[in-house]
């Protein structure tokens, strides 16, 4: 049963089917249908390395999560998913222009390939809007982080441009 | 071993008696095969797969067929004699999910608390007493007895919290049967049962049949009940990996609240019952 | 009793009605009809006395309500005297929730559908109702994203109103027809907050919030604490 259904007690997570509890490590830690048992060793899920950095969270598949360097100065404004391969996002996002709030356009700049990440620079050369492409199954998923400065007009903005660009891409 | 070699010798429901008006057809598919239900003008169902007929018999108010032109006998359920008690044929189900896993499913108790919370288990009372799981070898049919656990609602005809007696009993690789301690009339038990409709490997249609003594409740009532039980389990038994029933027995969960699933999938295994089962070590 | 509701325990319509009747603590009557198999509510029987011949029907005294959104305003008005379920006191805040309340059948038409093909065998355009059910649920994700940007973690404002309500039920169900949360984290934020509601009551397909009960032992913690030492 996959655990991202369960629930999470304490520093557990569990089971949403029988309850399991999982710890950090994925050790299995308690059996809610035998209470006293002591969970055999070997009853363990797969657990994998992960680094919080700028506000996002980075996972490695193996070895240690080793998160890109991010300006420190970024707030999140949403992850949407498309249904289409991250370079047809990176495509479409490099060829518009997100406009800041004094009206001057932004273009993206890739600033690094693994992973994809996009950031819409000012003239002096400041990250205003960053984004991270996670490549998925079934689609690719935008982390969309913006400048701290940004208002909450401009940030509905920046969701809205996000959308137009899905259009887009999944064209 | 073709894994379709015993699975053709048992007989599946495919639909409910009444369930196809004179004169109407449906397609639905069976073992991986699509077949054809026709109800003639006096309402008598043939079944076809485009090629034969299939032979059909009707039992537990339900349409069975096989694709087999002499399949094994269909199981007998004596309390289906008993025309006192309430026949509640609930409608069919459909799942993404291997026909095994619906029954094995069904065989847990384990997860009361947690799918069937606050009605047919609630946390703390999350222990599960040990049991005992036999095979019935004249009959070949797996059986678990002494199962007990308490629950807060355990049917619709019962009132308050009371720890249930349950027993359960497997008569063919899809078919699961539950006997219940039954509020109204405590020396007889209530009978719950899924007949498993095999689409394909990963699908199936589940025709869930109760024999209830249960006076008070309108057919409606006790039909959503099993129903809301059901469904309660549909969006697991959806997410359940993999998607085949493991049947290796490297692959078995080692606690003793698991001896049903552990005996039925040793069953299915002796049986070469392998439709819907994952038989390669991963 | 406040209302007799005609309901169907697998109809995410019938339960916006259970869930409100649960949030505002207010009791009623229920008859269940058997939708599937028996099509009752198709039935002469049924179709005599309710010609709409669906599923919820609320009936308080002459009144005999037959749309969703109709029981919810009118169980809001008769029954939540605090008023914030449907504000009445500003036109807009009333247009707002009555915008949702008007989008919410496009979610019945679209997941609800969907739902009853993948559930119970129901005969529907597939490819045309899933893509509709994408594209709702992408509008709502939209709106909910943008409500968060602006501090508001409900629909139609900063408190629930029975725009949620209306909204909850098939959004929360998509998964039974195949479509995950994975890709909406705006919605899941606001199912998990409707689901931490005081007295909200569940249906088939939606579970119990396991993390709110109370008074369990942290099973993890003994871990975390051994490992104390070496970080």
């Amino acid at each position: 049963m996959r655990l991202s259904h369960g629930f999470v007690r304490g520093e557990a997570l569990a089971c949403l089917y029988h309850g399991w509890h999982y710890d950090a490590e994925g050790k299995c830690r308690y059996i809610p249908a035998h209470p006293e048992l002591t969970p055999p060793e070997t009853i363990t899920v797969q657990s994998y390395s992960v680094a919080e950095s700028g506000g996002v969270l980075w996972l490695a598949t193996s070895g240690d999560a080793k998160p890109i360097a991010l300006p420190d100065n970024l707030q999140p404004v949403r992850s949407i998913t498309f249904d289409c391969k991250a370079d047809a996002v990176e495509k479409v996002m490099s060829e518009t222009t997100i406009s800041d709030a004094s009206g001057e356009p932004l273009r993206a700049n890739s600033v690094s390939q693994k992973p994809c990440a996009l950031s819409f620079e000012t003239a002096d050369g400041k990250t205003a809007v960053l984004v991270l492409l996670q490549q998925g199954l079934d689609g690719t998923t935008a982390h969309i982080l913006a400048a701290d400065d940004w208002i909450t007009d401009g940030l509905v903005k920046i969701s809205r441009w996000s959308e137009m660009t899905r259009r887009i891409a999944e064209k | 071993m073709d894994r379709f070699e015993r699975a053709k010798q048992d007989w599946y429901p495919v639909e409910m008696v009444g369930g196809l008006a004179s004169g109407e057809q449906r397609d639905t598919r069976l073992l991986g095969i699509d077949i054809t239900l026709s109800a003639d003008d006096d309402g008598q169902i043939s079944v076809s797969d485009g090629k034969d007929q299939w032979p059909t018999t009707i039992a537990y108010d339900h349409i069975w067929t096989s694709p087999s032109s002499d399949p094994r006998p269909l199981f007998d359920i004596p309390e289906a004699e008993e025309k006192e008690r309430r026949f509640v044929p609930c409608g069919v189900v459909r799942v993404k999910c291997s026909p095994l896993r619906a029954v094995e499913n069904f065989l847990d108790i384990a997860h009361f608390p947690f799918v069937h919370t606050d009605i047919l288990g609630a946390e703390p009372h999350t222990e599960v007493e040990p049991y005992d799981v036999n095979i019935d070898e004249t009959k070949d049919e797996v059986i678990a007895t002494k199962v007990k656990f308490f629950q807060p609602q355990a049917a619709k005809s019962a009132g308050d919290r009371i720890i249930t007696d349950y027993v359960y009993r497997v008569p063919a690789p899809m078919v699961s049967i539950l006997y219940k301690t039954c509020p109204p009339k405590p020396d007889a038990q209530d009978v719950i049962a899924l007949f498993v409709q095999p689409l394909d490997e990963e699908t199936c249609d589940v025709w869930p049949w109760m024999a209830l003594y249960d006076y008070e409740s309108s057919m409606a009532d006790m039909i959503h009940f099993q129903q809301m039980i059901f469904l309660q389990d549909r969006s697991i038994l959806e997410n359940q990996m993999p998607r085949r029933l493991p049947l290796d027995p490297k692959m078995e969960i080692p606690t003793r609240a698991d001896l049903t699933s552990v005996a039925y999938r040793r069953w299915l295994k002796r049986n070469g019952a392998i439709y819907g089962a994952q038989t390669e070590v991963r | 009793m406040s209302f007799t509701l005609y309901d169907y325990v697998l109809s995410g319509n019938c339960y916006k009605i259970r869930l409100f009747a649960s949030l505002l603590d207010v009791e009623y009557d229920s008859v269940a009809v058997d939708f599937h198999p028996g099509g009752e509510h198709k039935s002469e029987e049924f179709l005599r006395r309710f010609p709409a011949g669906t599923l919820p029907i609320l009936v308080s005294g002459k009144l005999v309500l037959t749309e969703t959104p109709a029981m919810l305003a009118w169980m809001a008005t008769s029954f939540d005297s605090a008023g914030s379920w449907m504000p009445q006191d500003d036109p807009e805040k009333t247009a707002t929730v009555m915008q949702w309340l008007g989008f919410s059948s496009r979610l019945t038409a679209t997941v609800g559908e969907a739902r009853l093909h993948s559930m119970l065998n129901r005969e529907i355009d597939v490819a045309k109702t899933m893509s509709g059910a994408v594209r709702a649920l992408r509008d709502l994700e939209a709106h909910l994203t943008e409500q968060t940007i602006r501090g508001n973690s409900w629909i139609a404002g900063d408190m629930p109103t029975i725009a949620d309500i209306a909204c909850f039920p098939y959004t929360a169900l998509s998964p039974d027809a195949g479509i995950e949360h994975d890709a909406y984290p705006a919605i899941k934020n606001w199912l998990y907050g409707v689901r931490s509601l005081d007295r909200f009551i569940t249906m088939p397909g939606i579970h119990a919030l396991h993390e709110l009960r109370s008074g369990e032992t942290d099973h993890g913690q003994k871990r975390a604490s051994e490992s104390d030492a070496d970080t």
